[in-house]
């Protein structure tokens, strides 16, 4: 992961913000994640890619305010696929995801 | 602390994501105001519903219900109440834009939240929220000032209708016409019977519209009521009506008035002007008009001691009428900002002589030139026609039955020289009277009895005026200002009133007995009977009036028996 994977910036302007709260965001966010990423298989399973491109959504809009860049782009392109109607190999872009986010909660983890 | 929480905030956060909602929260909670979360667009509106927060952040993506449909629920259900709402957008929302607006969006808030950002949109809204609550608490405010202002004036109405429509203006001898509103235009129109049975009717003009114009119709409606019917003559009624004006109403403010007292019997009017535009006075004989200018100032305006209620008396025959109005009526415009004007008005008057229907022409001919216009008139017009009438039975029938009033009483009651010249002990005696329950209904027959049992003490007796004078063609003139001169000079004289009542089964027996220090006179009038002379008429009104009349030698002391029963 470069530097532009993760803001580590943007992760320290939280961790002041929140302060006590952080552990919270911390394990919201990753239970997030767990959430979208089912959805997403489920959806993906059944070729619903309105709910694809919903989960996507969020998951991007979550992931980039804590920083996680890398996924947030990888989420911004299954979002903007499954809107499109164009998705290719969705299940790949999904384990990228989920590949991702193991690191990121690698991080964020080591942050606590 | 206070000012804290004066700018402190409920703000509803609409956002599904858990992480971007609790960073939201942290932020908001942070710049000192209440989150209030939630996860979708349905939640949102209870919420909103319940927590009625000051501003709304709405995600555009939500599940259930997306932030245009929420944004657009929420403006549907606070139409009035403005609570800003912004969205919360990223990137790929950029197309939605134009419809968040349209939904009902104040403005947006790109996600990634930069905190610096929301925290002076917060701010600026919550400038706008709290602007919108001012304006809006304040046009309450004026709304229920408003309607508190409608309902005081319909309650002074209501007061005042109770006060000036007890009087005698059912009378069919009368018509008038008084715009809807117009205690509020300062107009006001008063008639009652007095107890010797003349009608008093009195249209004033108050300077000013409004409240301050209503006023003062009170007091002077009071007034007359009150001393018109305890048989206050006209001018003390004027007089008390014009000090107590000139009391309480501000300099500038003042009632321009006609009082006029009607004589049915005798055919007389009596008539007082200050201020209103001059009364036609139509003589039926002669098929013309008489007009009544002005010759005195408005009521209130003089200090009573140079305030004068003196009258100019005319003779009329029935049939003759008098017209009278307030300058509204020639001052009505119409749609143009026209005048109806004082002419058109008298040409109406002069082109009509003796037609029934003159009253009704000058109302129409105003409310045709006023037309449609949005200013209601505000004219008042009244005439009064010289009839027939037997005001006796006319005169309204109230039995006040208090407990604990008279009932046997004994009073005497002695007038000096000084008071002789100045005082009319009448409206004393008569309101004595009424204190007797049921007897206040024979106050015609009293005042009557009364009235010539003292004129006649005083002028036969104290003055020692001949009764022969009176005979001649100008005989009561030369007789007045005979009484007038005598009155002058009068430096020793008494007439005493000695009044006894006492129950008597279902009504009473009251004794008046009126001496005078006169050297009395030989009573001829009395076994004469039927003979026609005017000066022997008040004693042998006495007798048909009461139940018996008997005058003690040498003619000075004269008592008479007046028994009563309540009448059903």
């Amino acid at each position: 992961m470069s530097q532009d994977d993760f803001d580590l910036e943007k992760l320290k302007l939280l961790k002041e913000l929140l302060a006590q709260r952080f552990d919270e965001l911390v394990e919201t966010y990753l239970a997030d994640c767990a959430a979208r990423v089912a959805a997403i298989a489920r959806a993906l399973e059944v070729g619903d890619l309105d709910t694809v491109c919903l989960q996507a959504h969020g998951l991007r809009g979550s992931s980039r305010n804590i920083g996680a860049t890398a996924v947030a782009r990888l989420c911004a392109i299954l979002e903007e696929q499954s809107r499109a109607g164009s998705l290719l190999d969705g299940q790949r872009q999904l384990s990228a995801i989920e590949q991702g986010i193991a690191v990121v909660s690698a991080i964020l983890r080591s942050h606590l | 602390m206070s000012l804290e929480s004066a700018d402190s905030l409920r703000i509803l956060i609409a956002e599904d994501s858990a992480t971007d909602r609790l960073i939201l929260e942290t932020i908001v909670t942070k710049a000192g105001h209440t989150p209030i979360g939630v996860s979708d667009g349905l939640e949102a509106i209870d919420a909103y519903k319940r927590e009625a927060p000051d501003l709304v952040l709405l995600d555009v993506l939500m599940p259930n219900m997306g932030g245009i449909d929420v944004a657009r629920n929420i403006r549907e259900i606070s139409r009035e109440d403005v609570v800003p709402i912004i969205f919360l957008t990223s990137l790929s929302d950029q197309e939605s834009l134009v419809e968040c607006l349209e939904s009902g969006g104040d403005d947006f808030i790109p996600k990634p939240y930069n905190q610096v950002v929301l925290h002076s949109k917060i701010k600026a809204f919550g400038r706008l929220r709290r602007m919108h609550s001012t304006v809006s608490q304040q046009k309450a405010q004026i709304e229920a000032h408003n309607r508190h202002l409608i309902q005081e004036q319909t309650v002074a109405k209501q007061v005042f209708d109770k006060i000036a429509h007890t009087g005698c203006l059912d009378m069919g001898n009368i018509r008038h016409y008084m715009s809807p509103l117009a205690v509020f235009n300062g107009d006001v129109l008063v008639s009652e019977f007095s107890p010797n049975g003349n009608m008093v009717v009195m249209l004033g003009d108050f300077t000013g519209h409004g409240l301050p114009a209503a006023i003062g119709s009170m007091p002077l409606a009071s007034t007359f009521y009150g001393m018109v019917r305890k048989g206050f003559n006209m001018p003390e009624i004027l007089r008390e009506i014009n000090q107590k004006l000139n009391d309480i109403l501000p300099i500038g403010f003042f009632c321009c008035a006609i009082c006029v007292d009607v004589n049915f019997k005798e055919r007389r009017l009596k008539v007082w002007n200050g201020g209103l535009p001059e009364a036609f006075l139509y003589h039926s004989g002669e098929r013309s008009y008489q007009l009544l200018p002005s010759k005195n100032l408005p009521l209130g305006v003089l200090p009573s001691t140079s305030f004068s209620g003196d009258c100019e008396s005319f003779q009329l025959e029935y049939g003759d009428r008098l017209f009278m109005w307030s300058d509204g009526a020639f001052e009505a415009r119409n749609q143009n900002g026209e005048m109806f004007g004082e002419s058109r008005l008298h040409n109406i008057l002069y082109d009509n002589p003796g037609q029934s229907d003159i009253f009704d022409l000058i109302l129409h001919s105003v409310q045709a030139h006023v037309g449609l216009s949005e200013k209601d008139d505000d004219m008042s017009l009244v005439e009064i026609e010289m009839q027939d009438i037997d005001v006796i039975a006319k005169i309204d029938h109230i039995s006040e039955n208090k407990p604990g009033s008279l009932s046997d009483w004994y009073m005497n009651f002695d007038l000096l020289e000084s008071s002789l010249k100045k005082f009319d002990p009448l409206p004393l005696l008569m309101n004595i009277i009424a204190e007797v329950p049921g007897l206040r209904q024979h106050r015609t027959p009293l005042y009557t009895i009364l009235a010539e049992l003292f004129s006649n003490a005083l002028e036969h007796g104290v003055l020692g005026l001949s009764s022969e004078l009176k005979s001649s063609s100008n005989g009561f003139a030369t007789y007045y200002n005979e009484r007038g001169r005598r009155l002058e000079r009068l430096d020793a004289g008494c007439v005493s009133f000695e009044l006894s009542h006492s129950a008597d089964g279902d009504g009473g027996v009251l004794k008046i007995r009126v001496r005078d220090s006169g050297p009395g006179f030989e009573m001829v009038e009395k076994s004469v009977g039927a003979s026609v002379n005017l000066f022997g008429r008040g004693l042998r009104l006495i007798d048909e009036l009461a139940e018996s009349l008997t005058i003690h030698p040498p003619g000075n002391d004269i008592e008479v028996v007046y028994r009563w029963n309540h009448e059903d």
